[in-house]
């Protein structure tokens, strides 16, 4: 079995970021890069060498999807697990990412105590 | 009276006959008045044969056959009156009154003849014999009423020179006025007139050649057997006849130029009203030309409005997807609907040049007539682009709005919540009295943001569904669960009544925990403290029935009817004590019937409310398929080893075996079983396996046998190459390759799989044809046709077990069906916008009406229809 430990996490908004660092770290004890833009995520993940990348979907320059397939093509990573965190949750929306080929989608707004547990479990559900 | 039977001078012209002359001013009278009677008589004869109402045809046929006949009449007696004879004249009354109704009834005859619109050779042949003999007859018995007191021999000669000169003259003036309904109205003026001239000249000509004819000699007494007329009263007859036509001859040219005006305003107003539409509208003939584009969408395919848009063109504005070329001009639905095909709201590309496309919707009906005689077809084409630009703004605007609402409020309550956790440290009671307040409003803006999505969602219809079969217990169970925390802020308990029946529903289920918990946290938030939330699950008929009951004060009585409306709740204050959106319950009766099913409420003051949801059993019969029975092969094989070895590999593979060791055997058994396969050696010993095959081709139980042939004769084959098709399923060659018997034995197992039954949909309606295809796609095979006549196409050469019918068809009625349909024994459901007649109940099976039939009624009506034919199949 795998243990989730190494968390890539991608997301614009700095305020997100500091709760998802409070979420994820202090509560979750995941060992966490923060990126603030695909850019960033594209410099440091092969560095890093994450089990799960977790990425916002509506980011400036380039958005979640894109920055994914970008991730993709370098072979370390082109097969680590992926997960979505989106403010944009229309059904229609939501089916389009799923086929993007993630493990899950997580609608913001998320619950921050909740988050590391729902990690774990999706986690679980796939790899356990 | 005294009848002259010498009518002819056939001797030398008698000494003593009269000379008369005449009266050049008055000739010129009788003339005019010929001519104009016979204009009158031609004009009412084309109103005669244009007007299509029987009843309306009477009064032109009187109006002309009285012009004519008494118009005859007038100018013979001013004829007379022209004519100077060395006496005085009287005429006898009776001839007199008699040679006008002769005059009558013979052009009333020829007008009749000529009645209907279509012109055949020998109506108008005989219409000219007619009136040519009609003025005639009028003529020589007119001037019978003058024999009181001359005598009168005729010419023989000049007599038929009379005679003939008015049957050609007539003819003339017919041939005339037949042409006399076309071309523009000046042109159908001018065309009568030179008729009415020709035939005022036959009639003249006739008359005038019949005096020529007339050898007087005077009588030596006046012999009166009736009374006489003078002729100075007869010129008063003369005038009140001719009156009278003349009359008769305005009021019709009032009525025409009334009739006229009313039928262009009326046309003038259908096209004003055509070219006013905001729609565009192409029509057509039964024959599928186009006869009217209006100017709307002349316009919008930027043309002249002058030229004409051929079939062709036209329909290469229109396209049903972003590619360019219509692959097959007849599948474009604008063909189709101009064929008169029914199109409902086919979404299509109007692609006006390189530059401009424009998204338009088209409607396509054939026009038919009162008679059920289909005249052609309407399309109208209806510009949705910027319907759609503005709902596609809307979708980003709301998606945007939903979005950057939802950013902000993922770091409020990020915050609150993590504060709440003690991530940040242990609170004061006043500092966790606020940040409850904080949290909790932020949930109540959140499931707002949700709610008014969904809303959205619903009124677009775009609400998207990821129906599947599931427990009721697991989502009752969940949603109870889930709900318990929300409870306990209330001091509420939720408890389950009792057990939940094993049950599965077709749902989507995050809806359905939705509607749970909407309709749970509503129960928790109107309960009393201290009591207790009561959900339970119970079974009725094919339906579940969910309740989700409150100790409340119950819901008064005005507020009843607006309960499901949005942003309703009791008062407005009660919106922000309780927390509510206001539109939760408006969704969850979307949802719920939306999933077929029904949401209602009953409730008693100061008792409690009960929500209860009821939605139709899913059933598991539903997709399962029955284990086939082991099919029965026949062995048809001499060599006993050979046929050992291929019942033991044919058991192996599952099918029960049957050996016969020669064609008599064969025959034999299959005379007594009944075999789904059979495989056969082509030499046997008492004659050739290919003729065993042939007899079996004939015989309707074995046509389809499917065969395999197992052979040492590697050139058998070739004996029936030559277009004999007696379809074997495989040719196997000895020694028998086990592996390639077992192929075959494949073929042969999808061969014998139970054939779904096929129902054969007679429908116009496109989609319902495809929506219903699709709903019974699993239980049968659809065959869908548009018209009586491809129906009756299909139902000749194919079998089917169930026919499903509309009534109302393009080309005809579909009760003209039912006999035949009953002749072959088909079951059929009528399913139709209209009841069916009740003579025809007897030959249908059920009968369903669109209106008031539910997609469900109609499948479980066609399942059970499906299930008689198995039963059927099955006993036979």
């Amino acid at each position: 079995m795998r243990t989730l430990k190494k968390i890539l996490y991608v997301e614009d908004e700095p305020d997100i970021r500091k709760i998802a660092q409070v979420a994820l770290e202090d509560i979750g004890q995941f060992d966490v890069k923060f990126c603030s833009n695909g850019q960033e995520a594209l410099d440091q993940a092969e560095a890093f060498a994450p089990d799960l990348i977790l990425l916002d979907v509506m980011m400036p320059g380039m958005d979640g999807p894109t920055t994914l397939e970008n991730l993709r093509e370098k072979p370390s990573l082109a097969e680590t697990p992926a997960i979505f965190m989106t403010a944009k949750a229309q059904t229609s929306e939501i089916e389009a990412y799923r086929k993007l080929g993630v493990l899950d989608i997580i609608i913001k707004p998320f619950d921050p105590m909740q988050l590391a547990n729902n990690l774990q479990k999706c986690w679980k559900e796939n790899y356990g | 009276m005294s009848m002259d039977l010498n009518f002819f001078q056939l001797g030398p012209i008698p000494a003593n006959v009269m000379d008369g002359s005449y009266n050049l001013g008055l000739v010129a009278l009788s003339y005019f008045i010929a001519v104009l009677a016979s204009y009158v008589a031609l004009d009412l004869a084309g109103r005669l044969r244009a007007e299509t109402q029987a009843k309306h045809k009477i009064f032109w046929l009187l109006g002309g056959a009285f012009a004519l006949g008494a118009g005859i009449w007038s100018m013979h007696f001013i004829g007379m009156l022209a004519f100077i004879m060395p006496m005085p004249m009287r005429y006898d009354f009776f001839w007199t009154a008699l040679s006008m109704v002769a005059a009558i009834i013979a052009a009333g005859f020829a007008l009749f003849l000529l009645r209907n619109e279509r012109e055949k050779f020998t109506p108008l042949i005989l219409g000219g014999i007619l009136i040519g003999l009609g003025i005639a007859t009028m003529h020589y018995m007119g001037m019978q009423g003058m024999t009181s007191h001359v005598h009168i021999r005729y010419l023989p000669s000049l007599f038929f020179l009379s005679i003939l000169i008015a049957i050609l003259a007539s003819e003339a003036a017919l041939w005339l006025a037949m042409r006399s309904n076309q071309g523009s109205l000046w042109r159908q003026f001018q065309i009568k007139v030179g008729s009415a001239l020709v035939m005022g000249a036959a009639i003249c000509g006739m008359h005038y050649t019949g005096m020529a004819a007339a050898v007087f000699t005077p009588l030596k007494t006046m012999t009166a057997d009736h009374p006489l007329i003078d002729p100075f009263n007869l010129s008063f007859y003369i005038a009140a006849i001719t009156g009278a036509i003349i009359t008769i001859a305005l009021l019709a040219s009032t009525y025409k130029q009334l009739m006229v005006s009313a039928v262009q305003n009326e046309k003038n107003f259908l096209n004003a009203m055509l070219d006013n539409l905001e729609d565009g509208i192409i029509a057509s003939d039964a024959k599928g030309k186009i006869t009217l584009i209006n100017r709307t969408l002349q316009d919008r395919l930027n043309s002249d409005g002058k030229s004409n848009f051929s079939k062709h063109n036209l329909i290469n504005y229109f396209h049903p997807d972003k590619k360019d070329a219509n692959k097959d001009e007849k599948q474009n639905p604008l063909s189709r609907a101009l064929q008169g095909e029914r199109i409902h709201s086919q979404e299509l590309l109007m692609k006006i040049n390189a530059d401009e496309t424009r998204d338009v919707v088209m409607d396509g009906q054939p026009i038919v007539n009162a008679q059920g005689k289909k005249l052609g077809s309407v399309v109208v084409i209806h510009d949705v682009t910027e319907r759609l630009r503005v709902e596609r703004l809307k979708n980003e605007f709301v998606s945007t709005v939903s979005h950057e609402l939802r950013t902000p409020l993922t770091s409020i309550r990020g915050s609150l919540s993590l504060i709440m956790g003690g991530a940040a440290g242990k609170l004061n009671q006043k500092t966790k009295d606020l940040i409850d307040i904080a949290h909790n409003n932020c949930e109540r803006l959140i499931r707002l943001i949700n709610d008014i999505l969904d809303i959205e969602k619903i009124e677009a219809g775009k609400m998207d569904f990821y129906v599947q079969p599931a427990p009721i217990a697991e989502l009752v169970n969940n949603a109870i669960s889930t709900n318990q925390a929300f409870g306990q802020k209330f001091n509420v308990k939720i408890e389950l009544e009792s057990d939940i029946p094993d049950i599965k529903v077709n749902v989507d289920k995050d809806r359905i925990t939705q509607v749970l918990t909407n309709l749970i946290s509503n129960a928790v938030k109107f309960s009393p403290p201290n009591s207790a939330v009561g959900v339970s699950v119970t079974k009725k008929n094919h339906w579940v029935v969910v309740s989700v009951i409150d100790r409340g004060k119950g819901i008064s009585e005005e507020f009843q009817h607006h309960i499901f409306q949005k942003f309703a709740q009791a008062d407005s204050s009660n919106m922000r004590k309780q927390g509510g959106t206001g539109l939760g319950l408006s969704i969850s009766k979307t949802i719920i019937e939306r999933l077929g099913g029904t949401l209602e409420f009953k409730t008693k003051p100061e008792e409690g409310t009960t929500f209860y949801f009821q939605l139709p059993i899913w059933r598991e019969a539903d997709m399962s398929v029955e284990a086939p029975k082991k099919a029965r092969i026949l062995i048809c094989e001499d060599d006993k080893d050979i046929a050992s070895l291929l019942s033991i590999i044919l058991q192996d593979n599952g099918f029960q075996v049957k050996n016969a060791y020669s064609i008599k055997e064969a025959k034999d058994l299959l005379r007594t079983t009944t075999f789904d396969a059979m495989t056969l050696d082509l030499i046997l010993p008492d004659g050739d396996g290919i003729s065993l095959v042939r007899d079996l081709r004939n015989n309707e139980k074995y046509e389809k046998l499917p065969i395999v042939v197992i052979s040492a004769k590697l050139g058998a084959r070739g004996k029936l190459v030559n277009g004999e098709a007696i379809n074997v399923v495989d040719w196997l060659y000895k020694p028998v390759d086990a592996k390639k018997l077992i192929n075959a034995i494949e073929h042969i197992k999808q061969r014998i799989k139970p054939d779904k039954p096929s129902i054969l949909h007679i429908e116009d309606d496109r989609d319902l044809l495809n929506i219903i295809a699709n709903m019974v796609e699993s239980d049968a095979k659809m065959k869908g046709v548009a018209t009586l006549k491809e129906a009756k196409k299909v139902l000749a050469k194919e079998k089917f077990d169930l026919v499903l019918l509309d009534l109302i068809l393009p080309d005809g009625s579909g009760v003209e069906l039912l006999p035949e349909l009953a002749r072959l024994r088909i079951p059929v459901i009528v399913f139709s916008a209209f009841e069916l007649p009740k003579d025809y109940v007897q030959y249908v099976t059920t009968a369903l009406t669109k209106s008031r039939t539910t997609d469900k009624e109609l499948l479980d009506a066609i399942k059970a229809a499906i299930n008689k034919i198995g039963d059927y199949h099955a006993n036979a």
